[in-house]
């Protein structure tokens, strides 16, 4: 799982090192040269100079230390060049010879030179401008001169050691250390804190309010099917699963928070604690805002359970032990309480697993609509003000709550029903 | 099959189809460069600024006949909610159709190997089994560094063929060992199903929304860009889908008769599974052509997703977000999302009882 989020994390490195550079280096670059080192004191920063894995297998025409040319342009030219040439080395006292030459001239020159290394290929490789500096045009015709293209085709291997992007980060996440913020440079640790207490909460609640709405009427309808309440029951959940969540909760906020409407409720956020508040008071602000947030959050889940479960129910209705039970003259609501019951609601346990990462992707929503300052919050706020140290932890943390919800159900469900076995076990059997 | 006139979801998908396809005609504002006249004159982005800051579709509309009508309002910034809603069903259509294709190209695929061939089914010969351990880092390395994939000036095709030169050189080193062991003793079995099933438990394990997001964040806001970051988390349902139907049949009788008729695996699958595992695979697909349009919106809601210049009916619901008095923001374009969603599941019944 770390490796999936480090590898999507690879792929913004650019965006991270502009945003770095756009929150601390702006105001000082005001040249090239300043710009490049400026670019280089955040990569090194954020780690990016290292190399990124345990290992690197790169071409012999190529370089395994092209990461620390931080422009993102200037590396493709570079090992464009690298790779019709096939000589590294050449490529490299060519690009040295660029920046030892860079000092020496004014900026506007700087800029030229730099614009024309930038937009190589777009002018088809003719080069204009810097074969005006001799040293420039010695090093780039002799790197003409030599072509040997078969270094293309030999990959070479390098052990990195110990310290790569890779063990870096994941050794500062084991560790519980999860970085900084990109954008405000606080720790995204208490980041987290703060905002996953509400998302518990709220999925908590949710999750209690779903299974004591979804489980007696999904007994009641399918103990009394022809019942009026049960078509009715029937109906509604059927809608309740094909709504968006996102259309409900804002239907919400414009008919029973808004003014306009029924200004029922309170339309976003948690409300403000004064000091004075007592428990009590502070529990009732709480609440008013969090009655419209668990209603979206809830009434899909509801209808989840409450179909799944009814087809449980009635599976079971349908099996021969419920016949024997009736035969040996148990009561009917013996019969359902004591062999019915315990035997439709191990269902419950595996939905148990489905419904928390589902609920993870419907707190995402909510708080997004209500402002409620959760997990989803964080992670929609971080993307869209590109902050990715924050948004690979958030995914990773979230995957991590999800599959200790997946490992708790199989585990619920091992205790409860006697048939599970795990598989060690059922060898040891045999 | 047969009772699809009585489906209404079939006229429902025929006329969305139908104004997905022609909604450039039906709504735009450059009337007089067209023959036939645009029943909306105002394309998405028009914006009408007599009628801007959201109008009602019932109020007073400063309009120069009825025909210019807004006939479902406005939003904040002027622009006609009837002709963003038709933009928007072709949005939906296309991501709708985009996702079911590739995701179920990938999950029909993947069901289909991991139901048909098992645990036990795909095996290798020893030899066979160690050239492909010990050739696996060499392919790896070859496919990833001798392709230029970072260089720009080759051609992607260029690329891809070298991927697959490189992948049938691979295959075809296997099966000439495997072709040079007479011994059929030393098998090692394949366990297909269970990296698969891996596969599609690990995806998800990952709260849905949350991994789309993150997808997003990396790529650039487009059509097809979109289609493929909600593809690749929506081929696990088909896949288990698949999965579930092919092992049923693989157990029914007719094909154990064809087994011993000598049948090939290829015969098999394509003429007697497929057949009839194809009504519940399309079942799947239309539940995942549900599931694409309402991950669509709910991206284009949170402001990812496709591009900004692109109407969709989650754009629309969001923009309720800011002025809430314009109900009609928010009812119509969920309407929409609404019937659709449930259009495909009513669409779904068609192939399920296929007696």
């Amino acid at each position: 799982m770390s490796f999936l989020v480090f590898y999507l994390a690879q792929f913004s490195q650019q965006d991270q090192l502009l945003q770095r550079e756009e929150n601390s280096y702006r105001s000082q670059s005001s040249n090239t040269i300043q710009e490049w080192e400026a670019s280089y004191a955040a990569a090194k920063e954020l780690g990016f100079h290292e190399p990124s894995f345990y290992f690197s297998i790169y071409r012999k025409s190529s370089s395994d230390t092209l990461n620390r040319i931080q422009d993102e342009r200037i590396r493709n030219v570079l090992t464009d060049l690298a790779y019709r040439t096939g000589n590294w080395e050449k490529i490299n006292a060519f690009y040295t010879t660029i920046k030892d030459t860079l000092p020496l001239l004014n900026s506007k020159k700087q800029q030229a030179l730099i614009q024309e290394l930038r937009t190589f290929y777009l002018n088809e490789g003719k080069p204009s401008y810097f074969i005006q500096f001799p040293r420039i045009r010695t090093e780039f015709y002799s790197l003409l001169s030599i072509s040997s293209t078969f270094n293309n085709y030999i990959p070479l291997f390098k052990w990195n050691g110990f310290t790569n992007q890779y063990h870096l980060w994941l050794g500062n996440i084991l560790k519980g250390n999860f970085g900084t913020s990109l954008i405000d440079s606080t720790s995204v640790n208490e980041k987290i804190n703060n905002a996953i207490y509400w998302t518990v909460l709220i999925s908590f609640i949710s999750l209690i309010i779903t299974f004591s709405i979804a489980i007696p009427s999904a007994f009641y309808s399918s103990f009394n099917p022809e019942s009026f309440l049960a078509k009715i029951l029937d109906k509604l959940f059927f809608l309740f699963y094909a709504i968006p969540n996102f259309w409900v909760a804002t239907l919400l906020i414009l008919f029973f928070a808004s003014g306009d409407y029924l200004g029922w409720f309170p339309t976003y956020g948690l409300g403000f604690v004064q000091d004075y508040y007592s428990t009590w008071q502070i529990m009732v602000l709480r609440i008013e805002h969090l009655v419209l947030p668990i209603i979206a959050l809830s009434y899909g889940s509801i209808a989840f359970v409450y179909k799944q479960l009814k087809s449980s129910i009635e599976q079971e209705l349908q099996k021969d032990y419920m016949l024997t039970a009736r035969a040996k003259g148990l009561s009917s609501s013996a019969i359902k309480w004591r062999q019915l019951f315990k035997n439709a609601c191990f269902p419950l346990i595996t939905m148990l697993g489905g419904i928390i990462p589902a609920l993870f992707s419907g707190s995402f929503i909510v708080e997004y609509i209500f402002s409620i300052p959760g997990m989803g919050k964080l992670t929609i706020t971080s993307i869209l003000s590109r902050d990715f140290s924050t948004i690979y932890i958030l995914l990773l943390v979230a995957t991590f709550f999800s599959m200790l919800g997946l490992l708790i159900a199989d585990l619920l469900y091992y205790f409860a029903d006697p048939r599970v076995q795990l598989s060690f076990e059922n060898k040891e059997g045999k | 099959m047969k009772n699809w006139k009585k489906n209404w979801a079939v006229y429902y998908f025929l006329l969305w189809a139908a104004i997905a396809l022609f909604a450039p005609i039906l709504a735009n504002n450059s009337s007089q460069n067209l023959l036939i006249k645009p029943l909306i004159p105002y394309s998405q982005s028009g914006i009408d600024y007599n009628n801007s800051n959201s109008v009602s579709p019932f109020e007073y509309q400063q309009v120069k006949s009825i025909y210019y009508r807004h006939w479902l309002g406005t939003d904040k910034l002027g622009r006609d909610v009837l002709s963003q809603l038709i933009h928007g069903s072709r949005t939906a259509f296309i991501i709708g159709i985009g996702v079911v294709l590739i995701a179920g190209l990938i999950g029909i695929f993947l069901g289909g190997i991991a139901g048909y061939f098992g645990d036990n089914s795909v095996t290798l010969k020893k030899r066979q089994f160690i050239a492909a351990i010990l050739l696996l880092p060499i392919y790896f390395v070859s496919i990833t560094t001798v392709i230029p994939w970072n260089i720009s000036s080759v051609g992607s095709f260029h690329k891809f063929a070298l991927l697959f030169i490189l992948s049938i050189t691979y295959l075809l080193i296997l099966f000439l060992i495997g072709k040079t062991v007479q011994q059929s003793k030393a098998k090692i079995q394949l366990p297909l199903d269970m990296i698969i099933s891996r596969t599609i438990e690990l995806i998800d394990a990952i709260p849905l929304l949350f991994l789309l997001v993150c997808l997003s964040a990396i790529t650039k806001p487009s059509f097809g860009g979109t289609i493929i970051i909600i593809a690749s988390v929506a081929w696990t349902s088909i896949a288990k889908y698949t999965r579930g139907e092919i092992l049923k049949e693989k157990n029914e009788n007719y094909i154990q008769s064809a087994r011993a008729l000598a049948f090939t695996d290829f015969q098999i699958l394509r003429k007697h599974i497929l057949p009839n595992a194809l009504g519940p695979v399309l079942v799947s697909l239309s539940f995942g052509m549900a599931a694409a349009i309402l991950l669509e919106a709910s991206l284009s809601f949170l402001g990812m997703g496709i591009a900004s210049e692109e109407a969709s009916w989650g754009k629309l619901i969001a923009s309720a977000r800011n002025d809430y008095q314009a109900w009609w923001l928010a009812i119509f374009p969920g309407l929409a999302i609404f019937i659709t969603v449930v259009a495909s599941n009513k669409l779904s019944e068609l192939f399920q009882n296929k007696n």
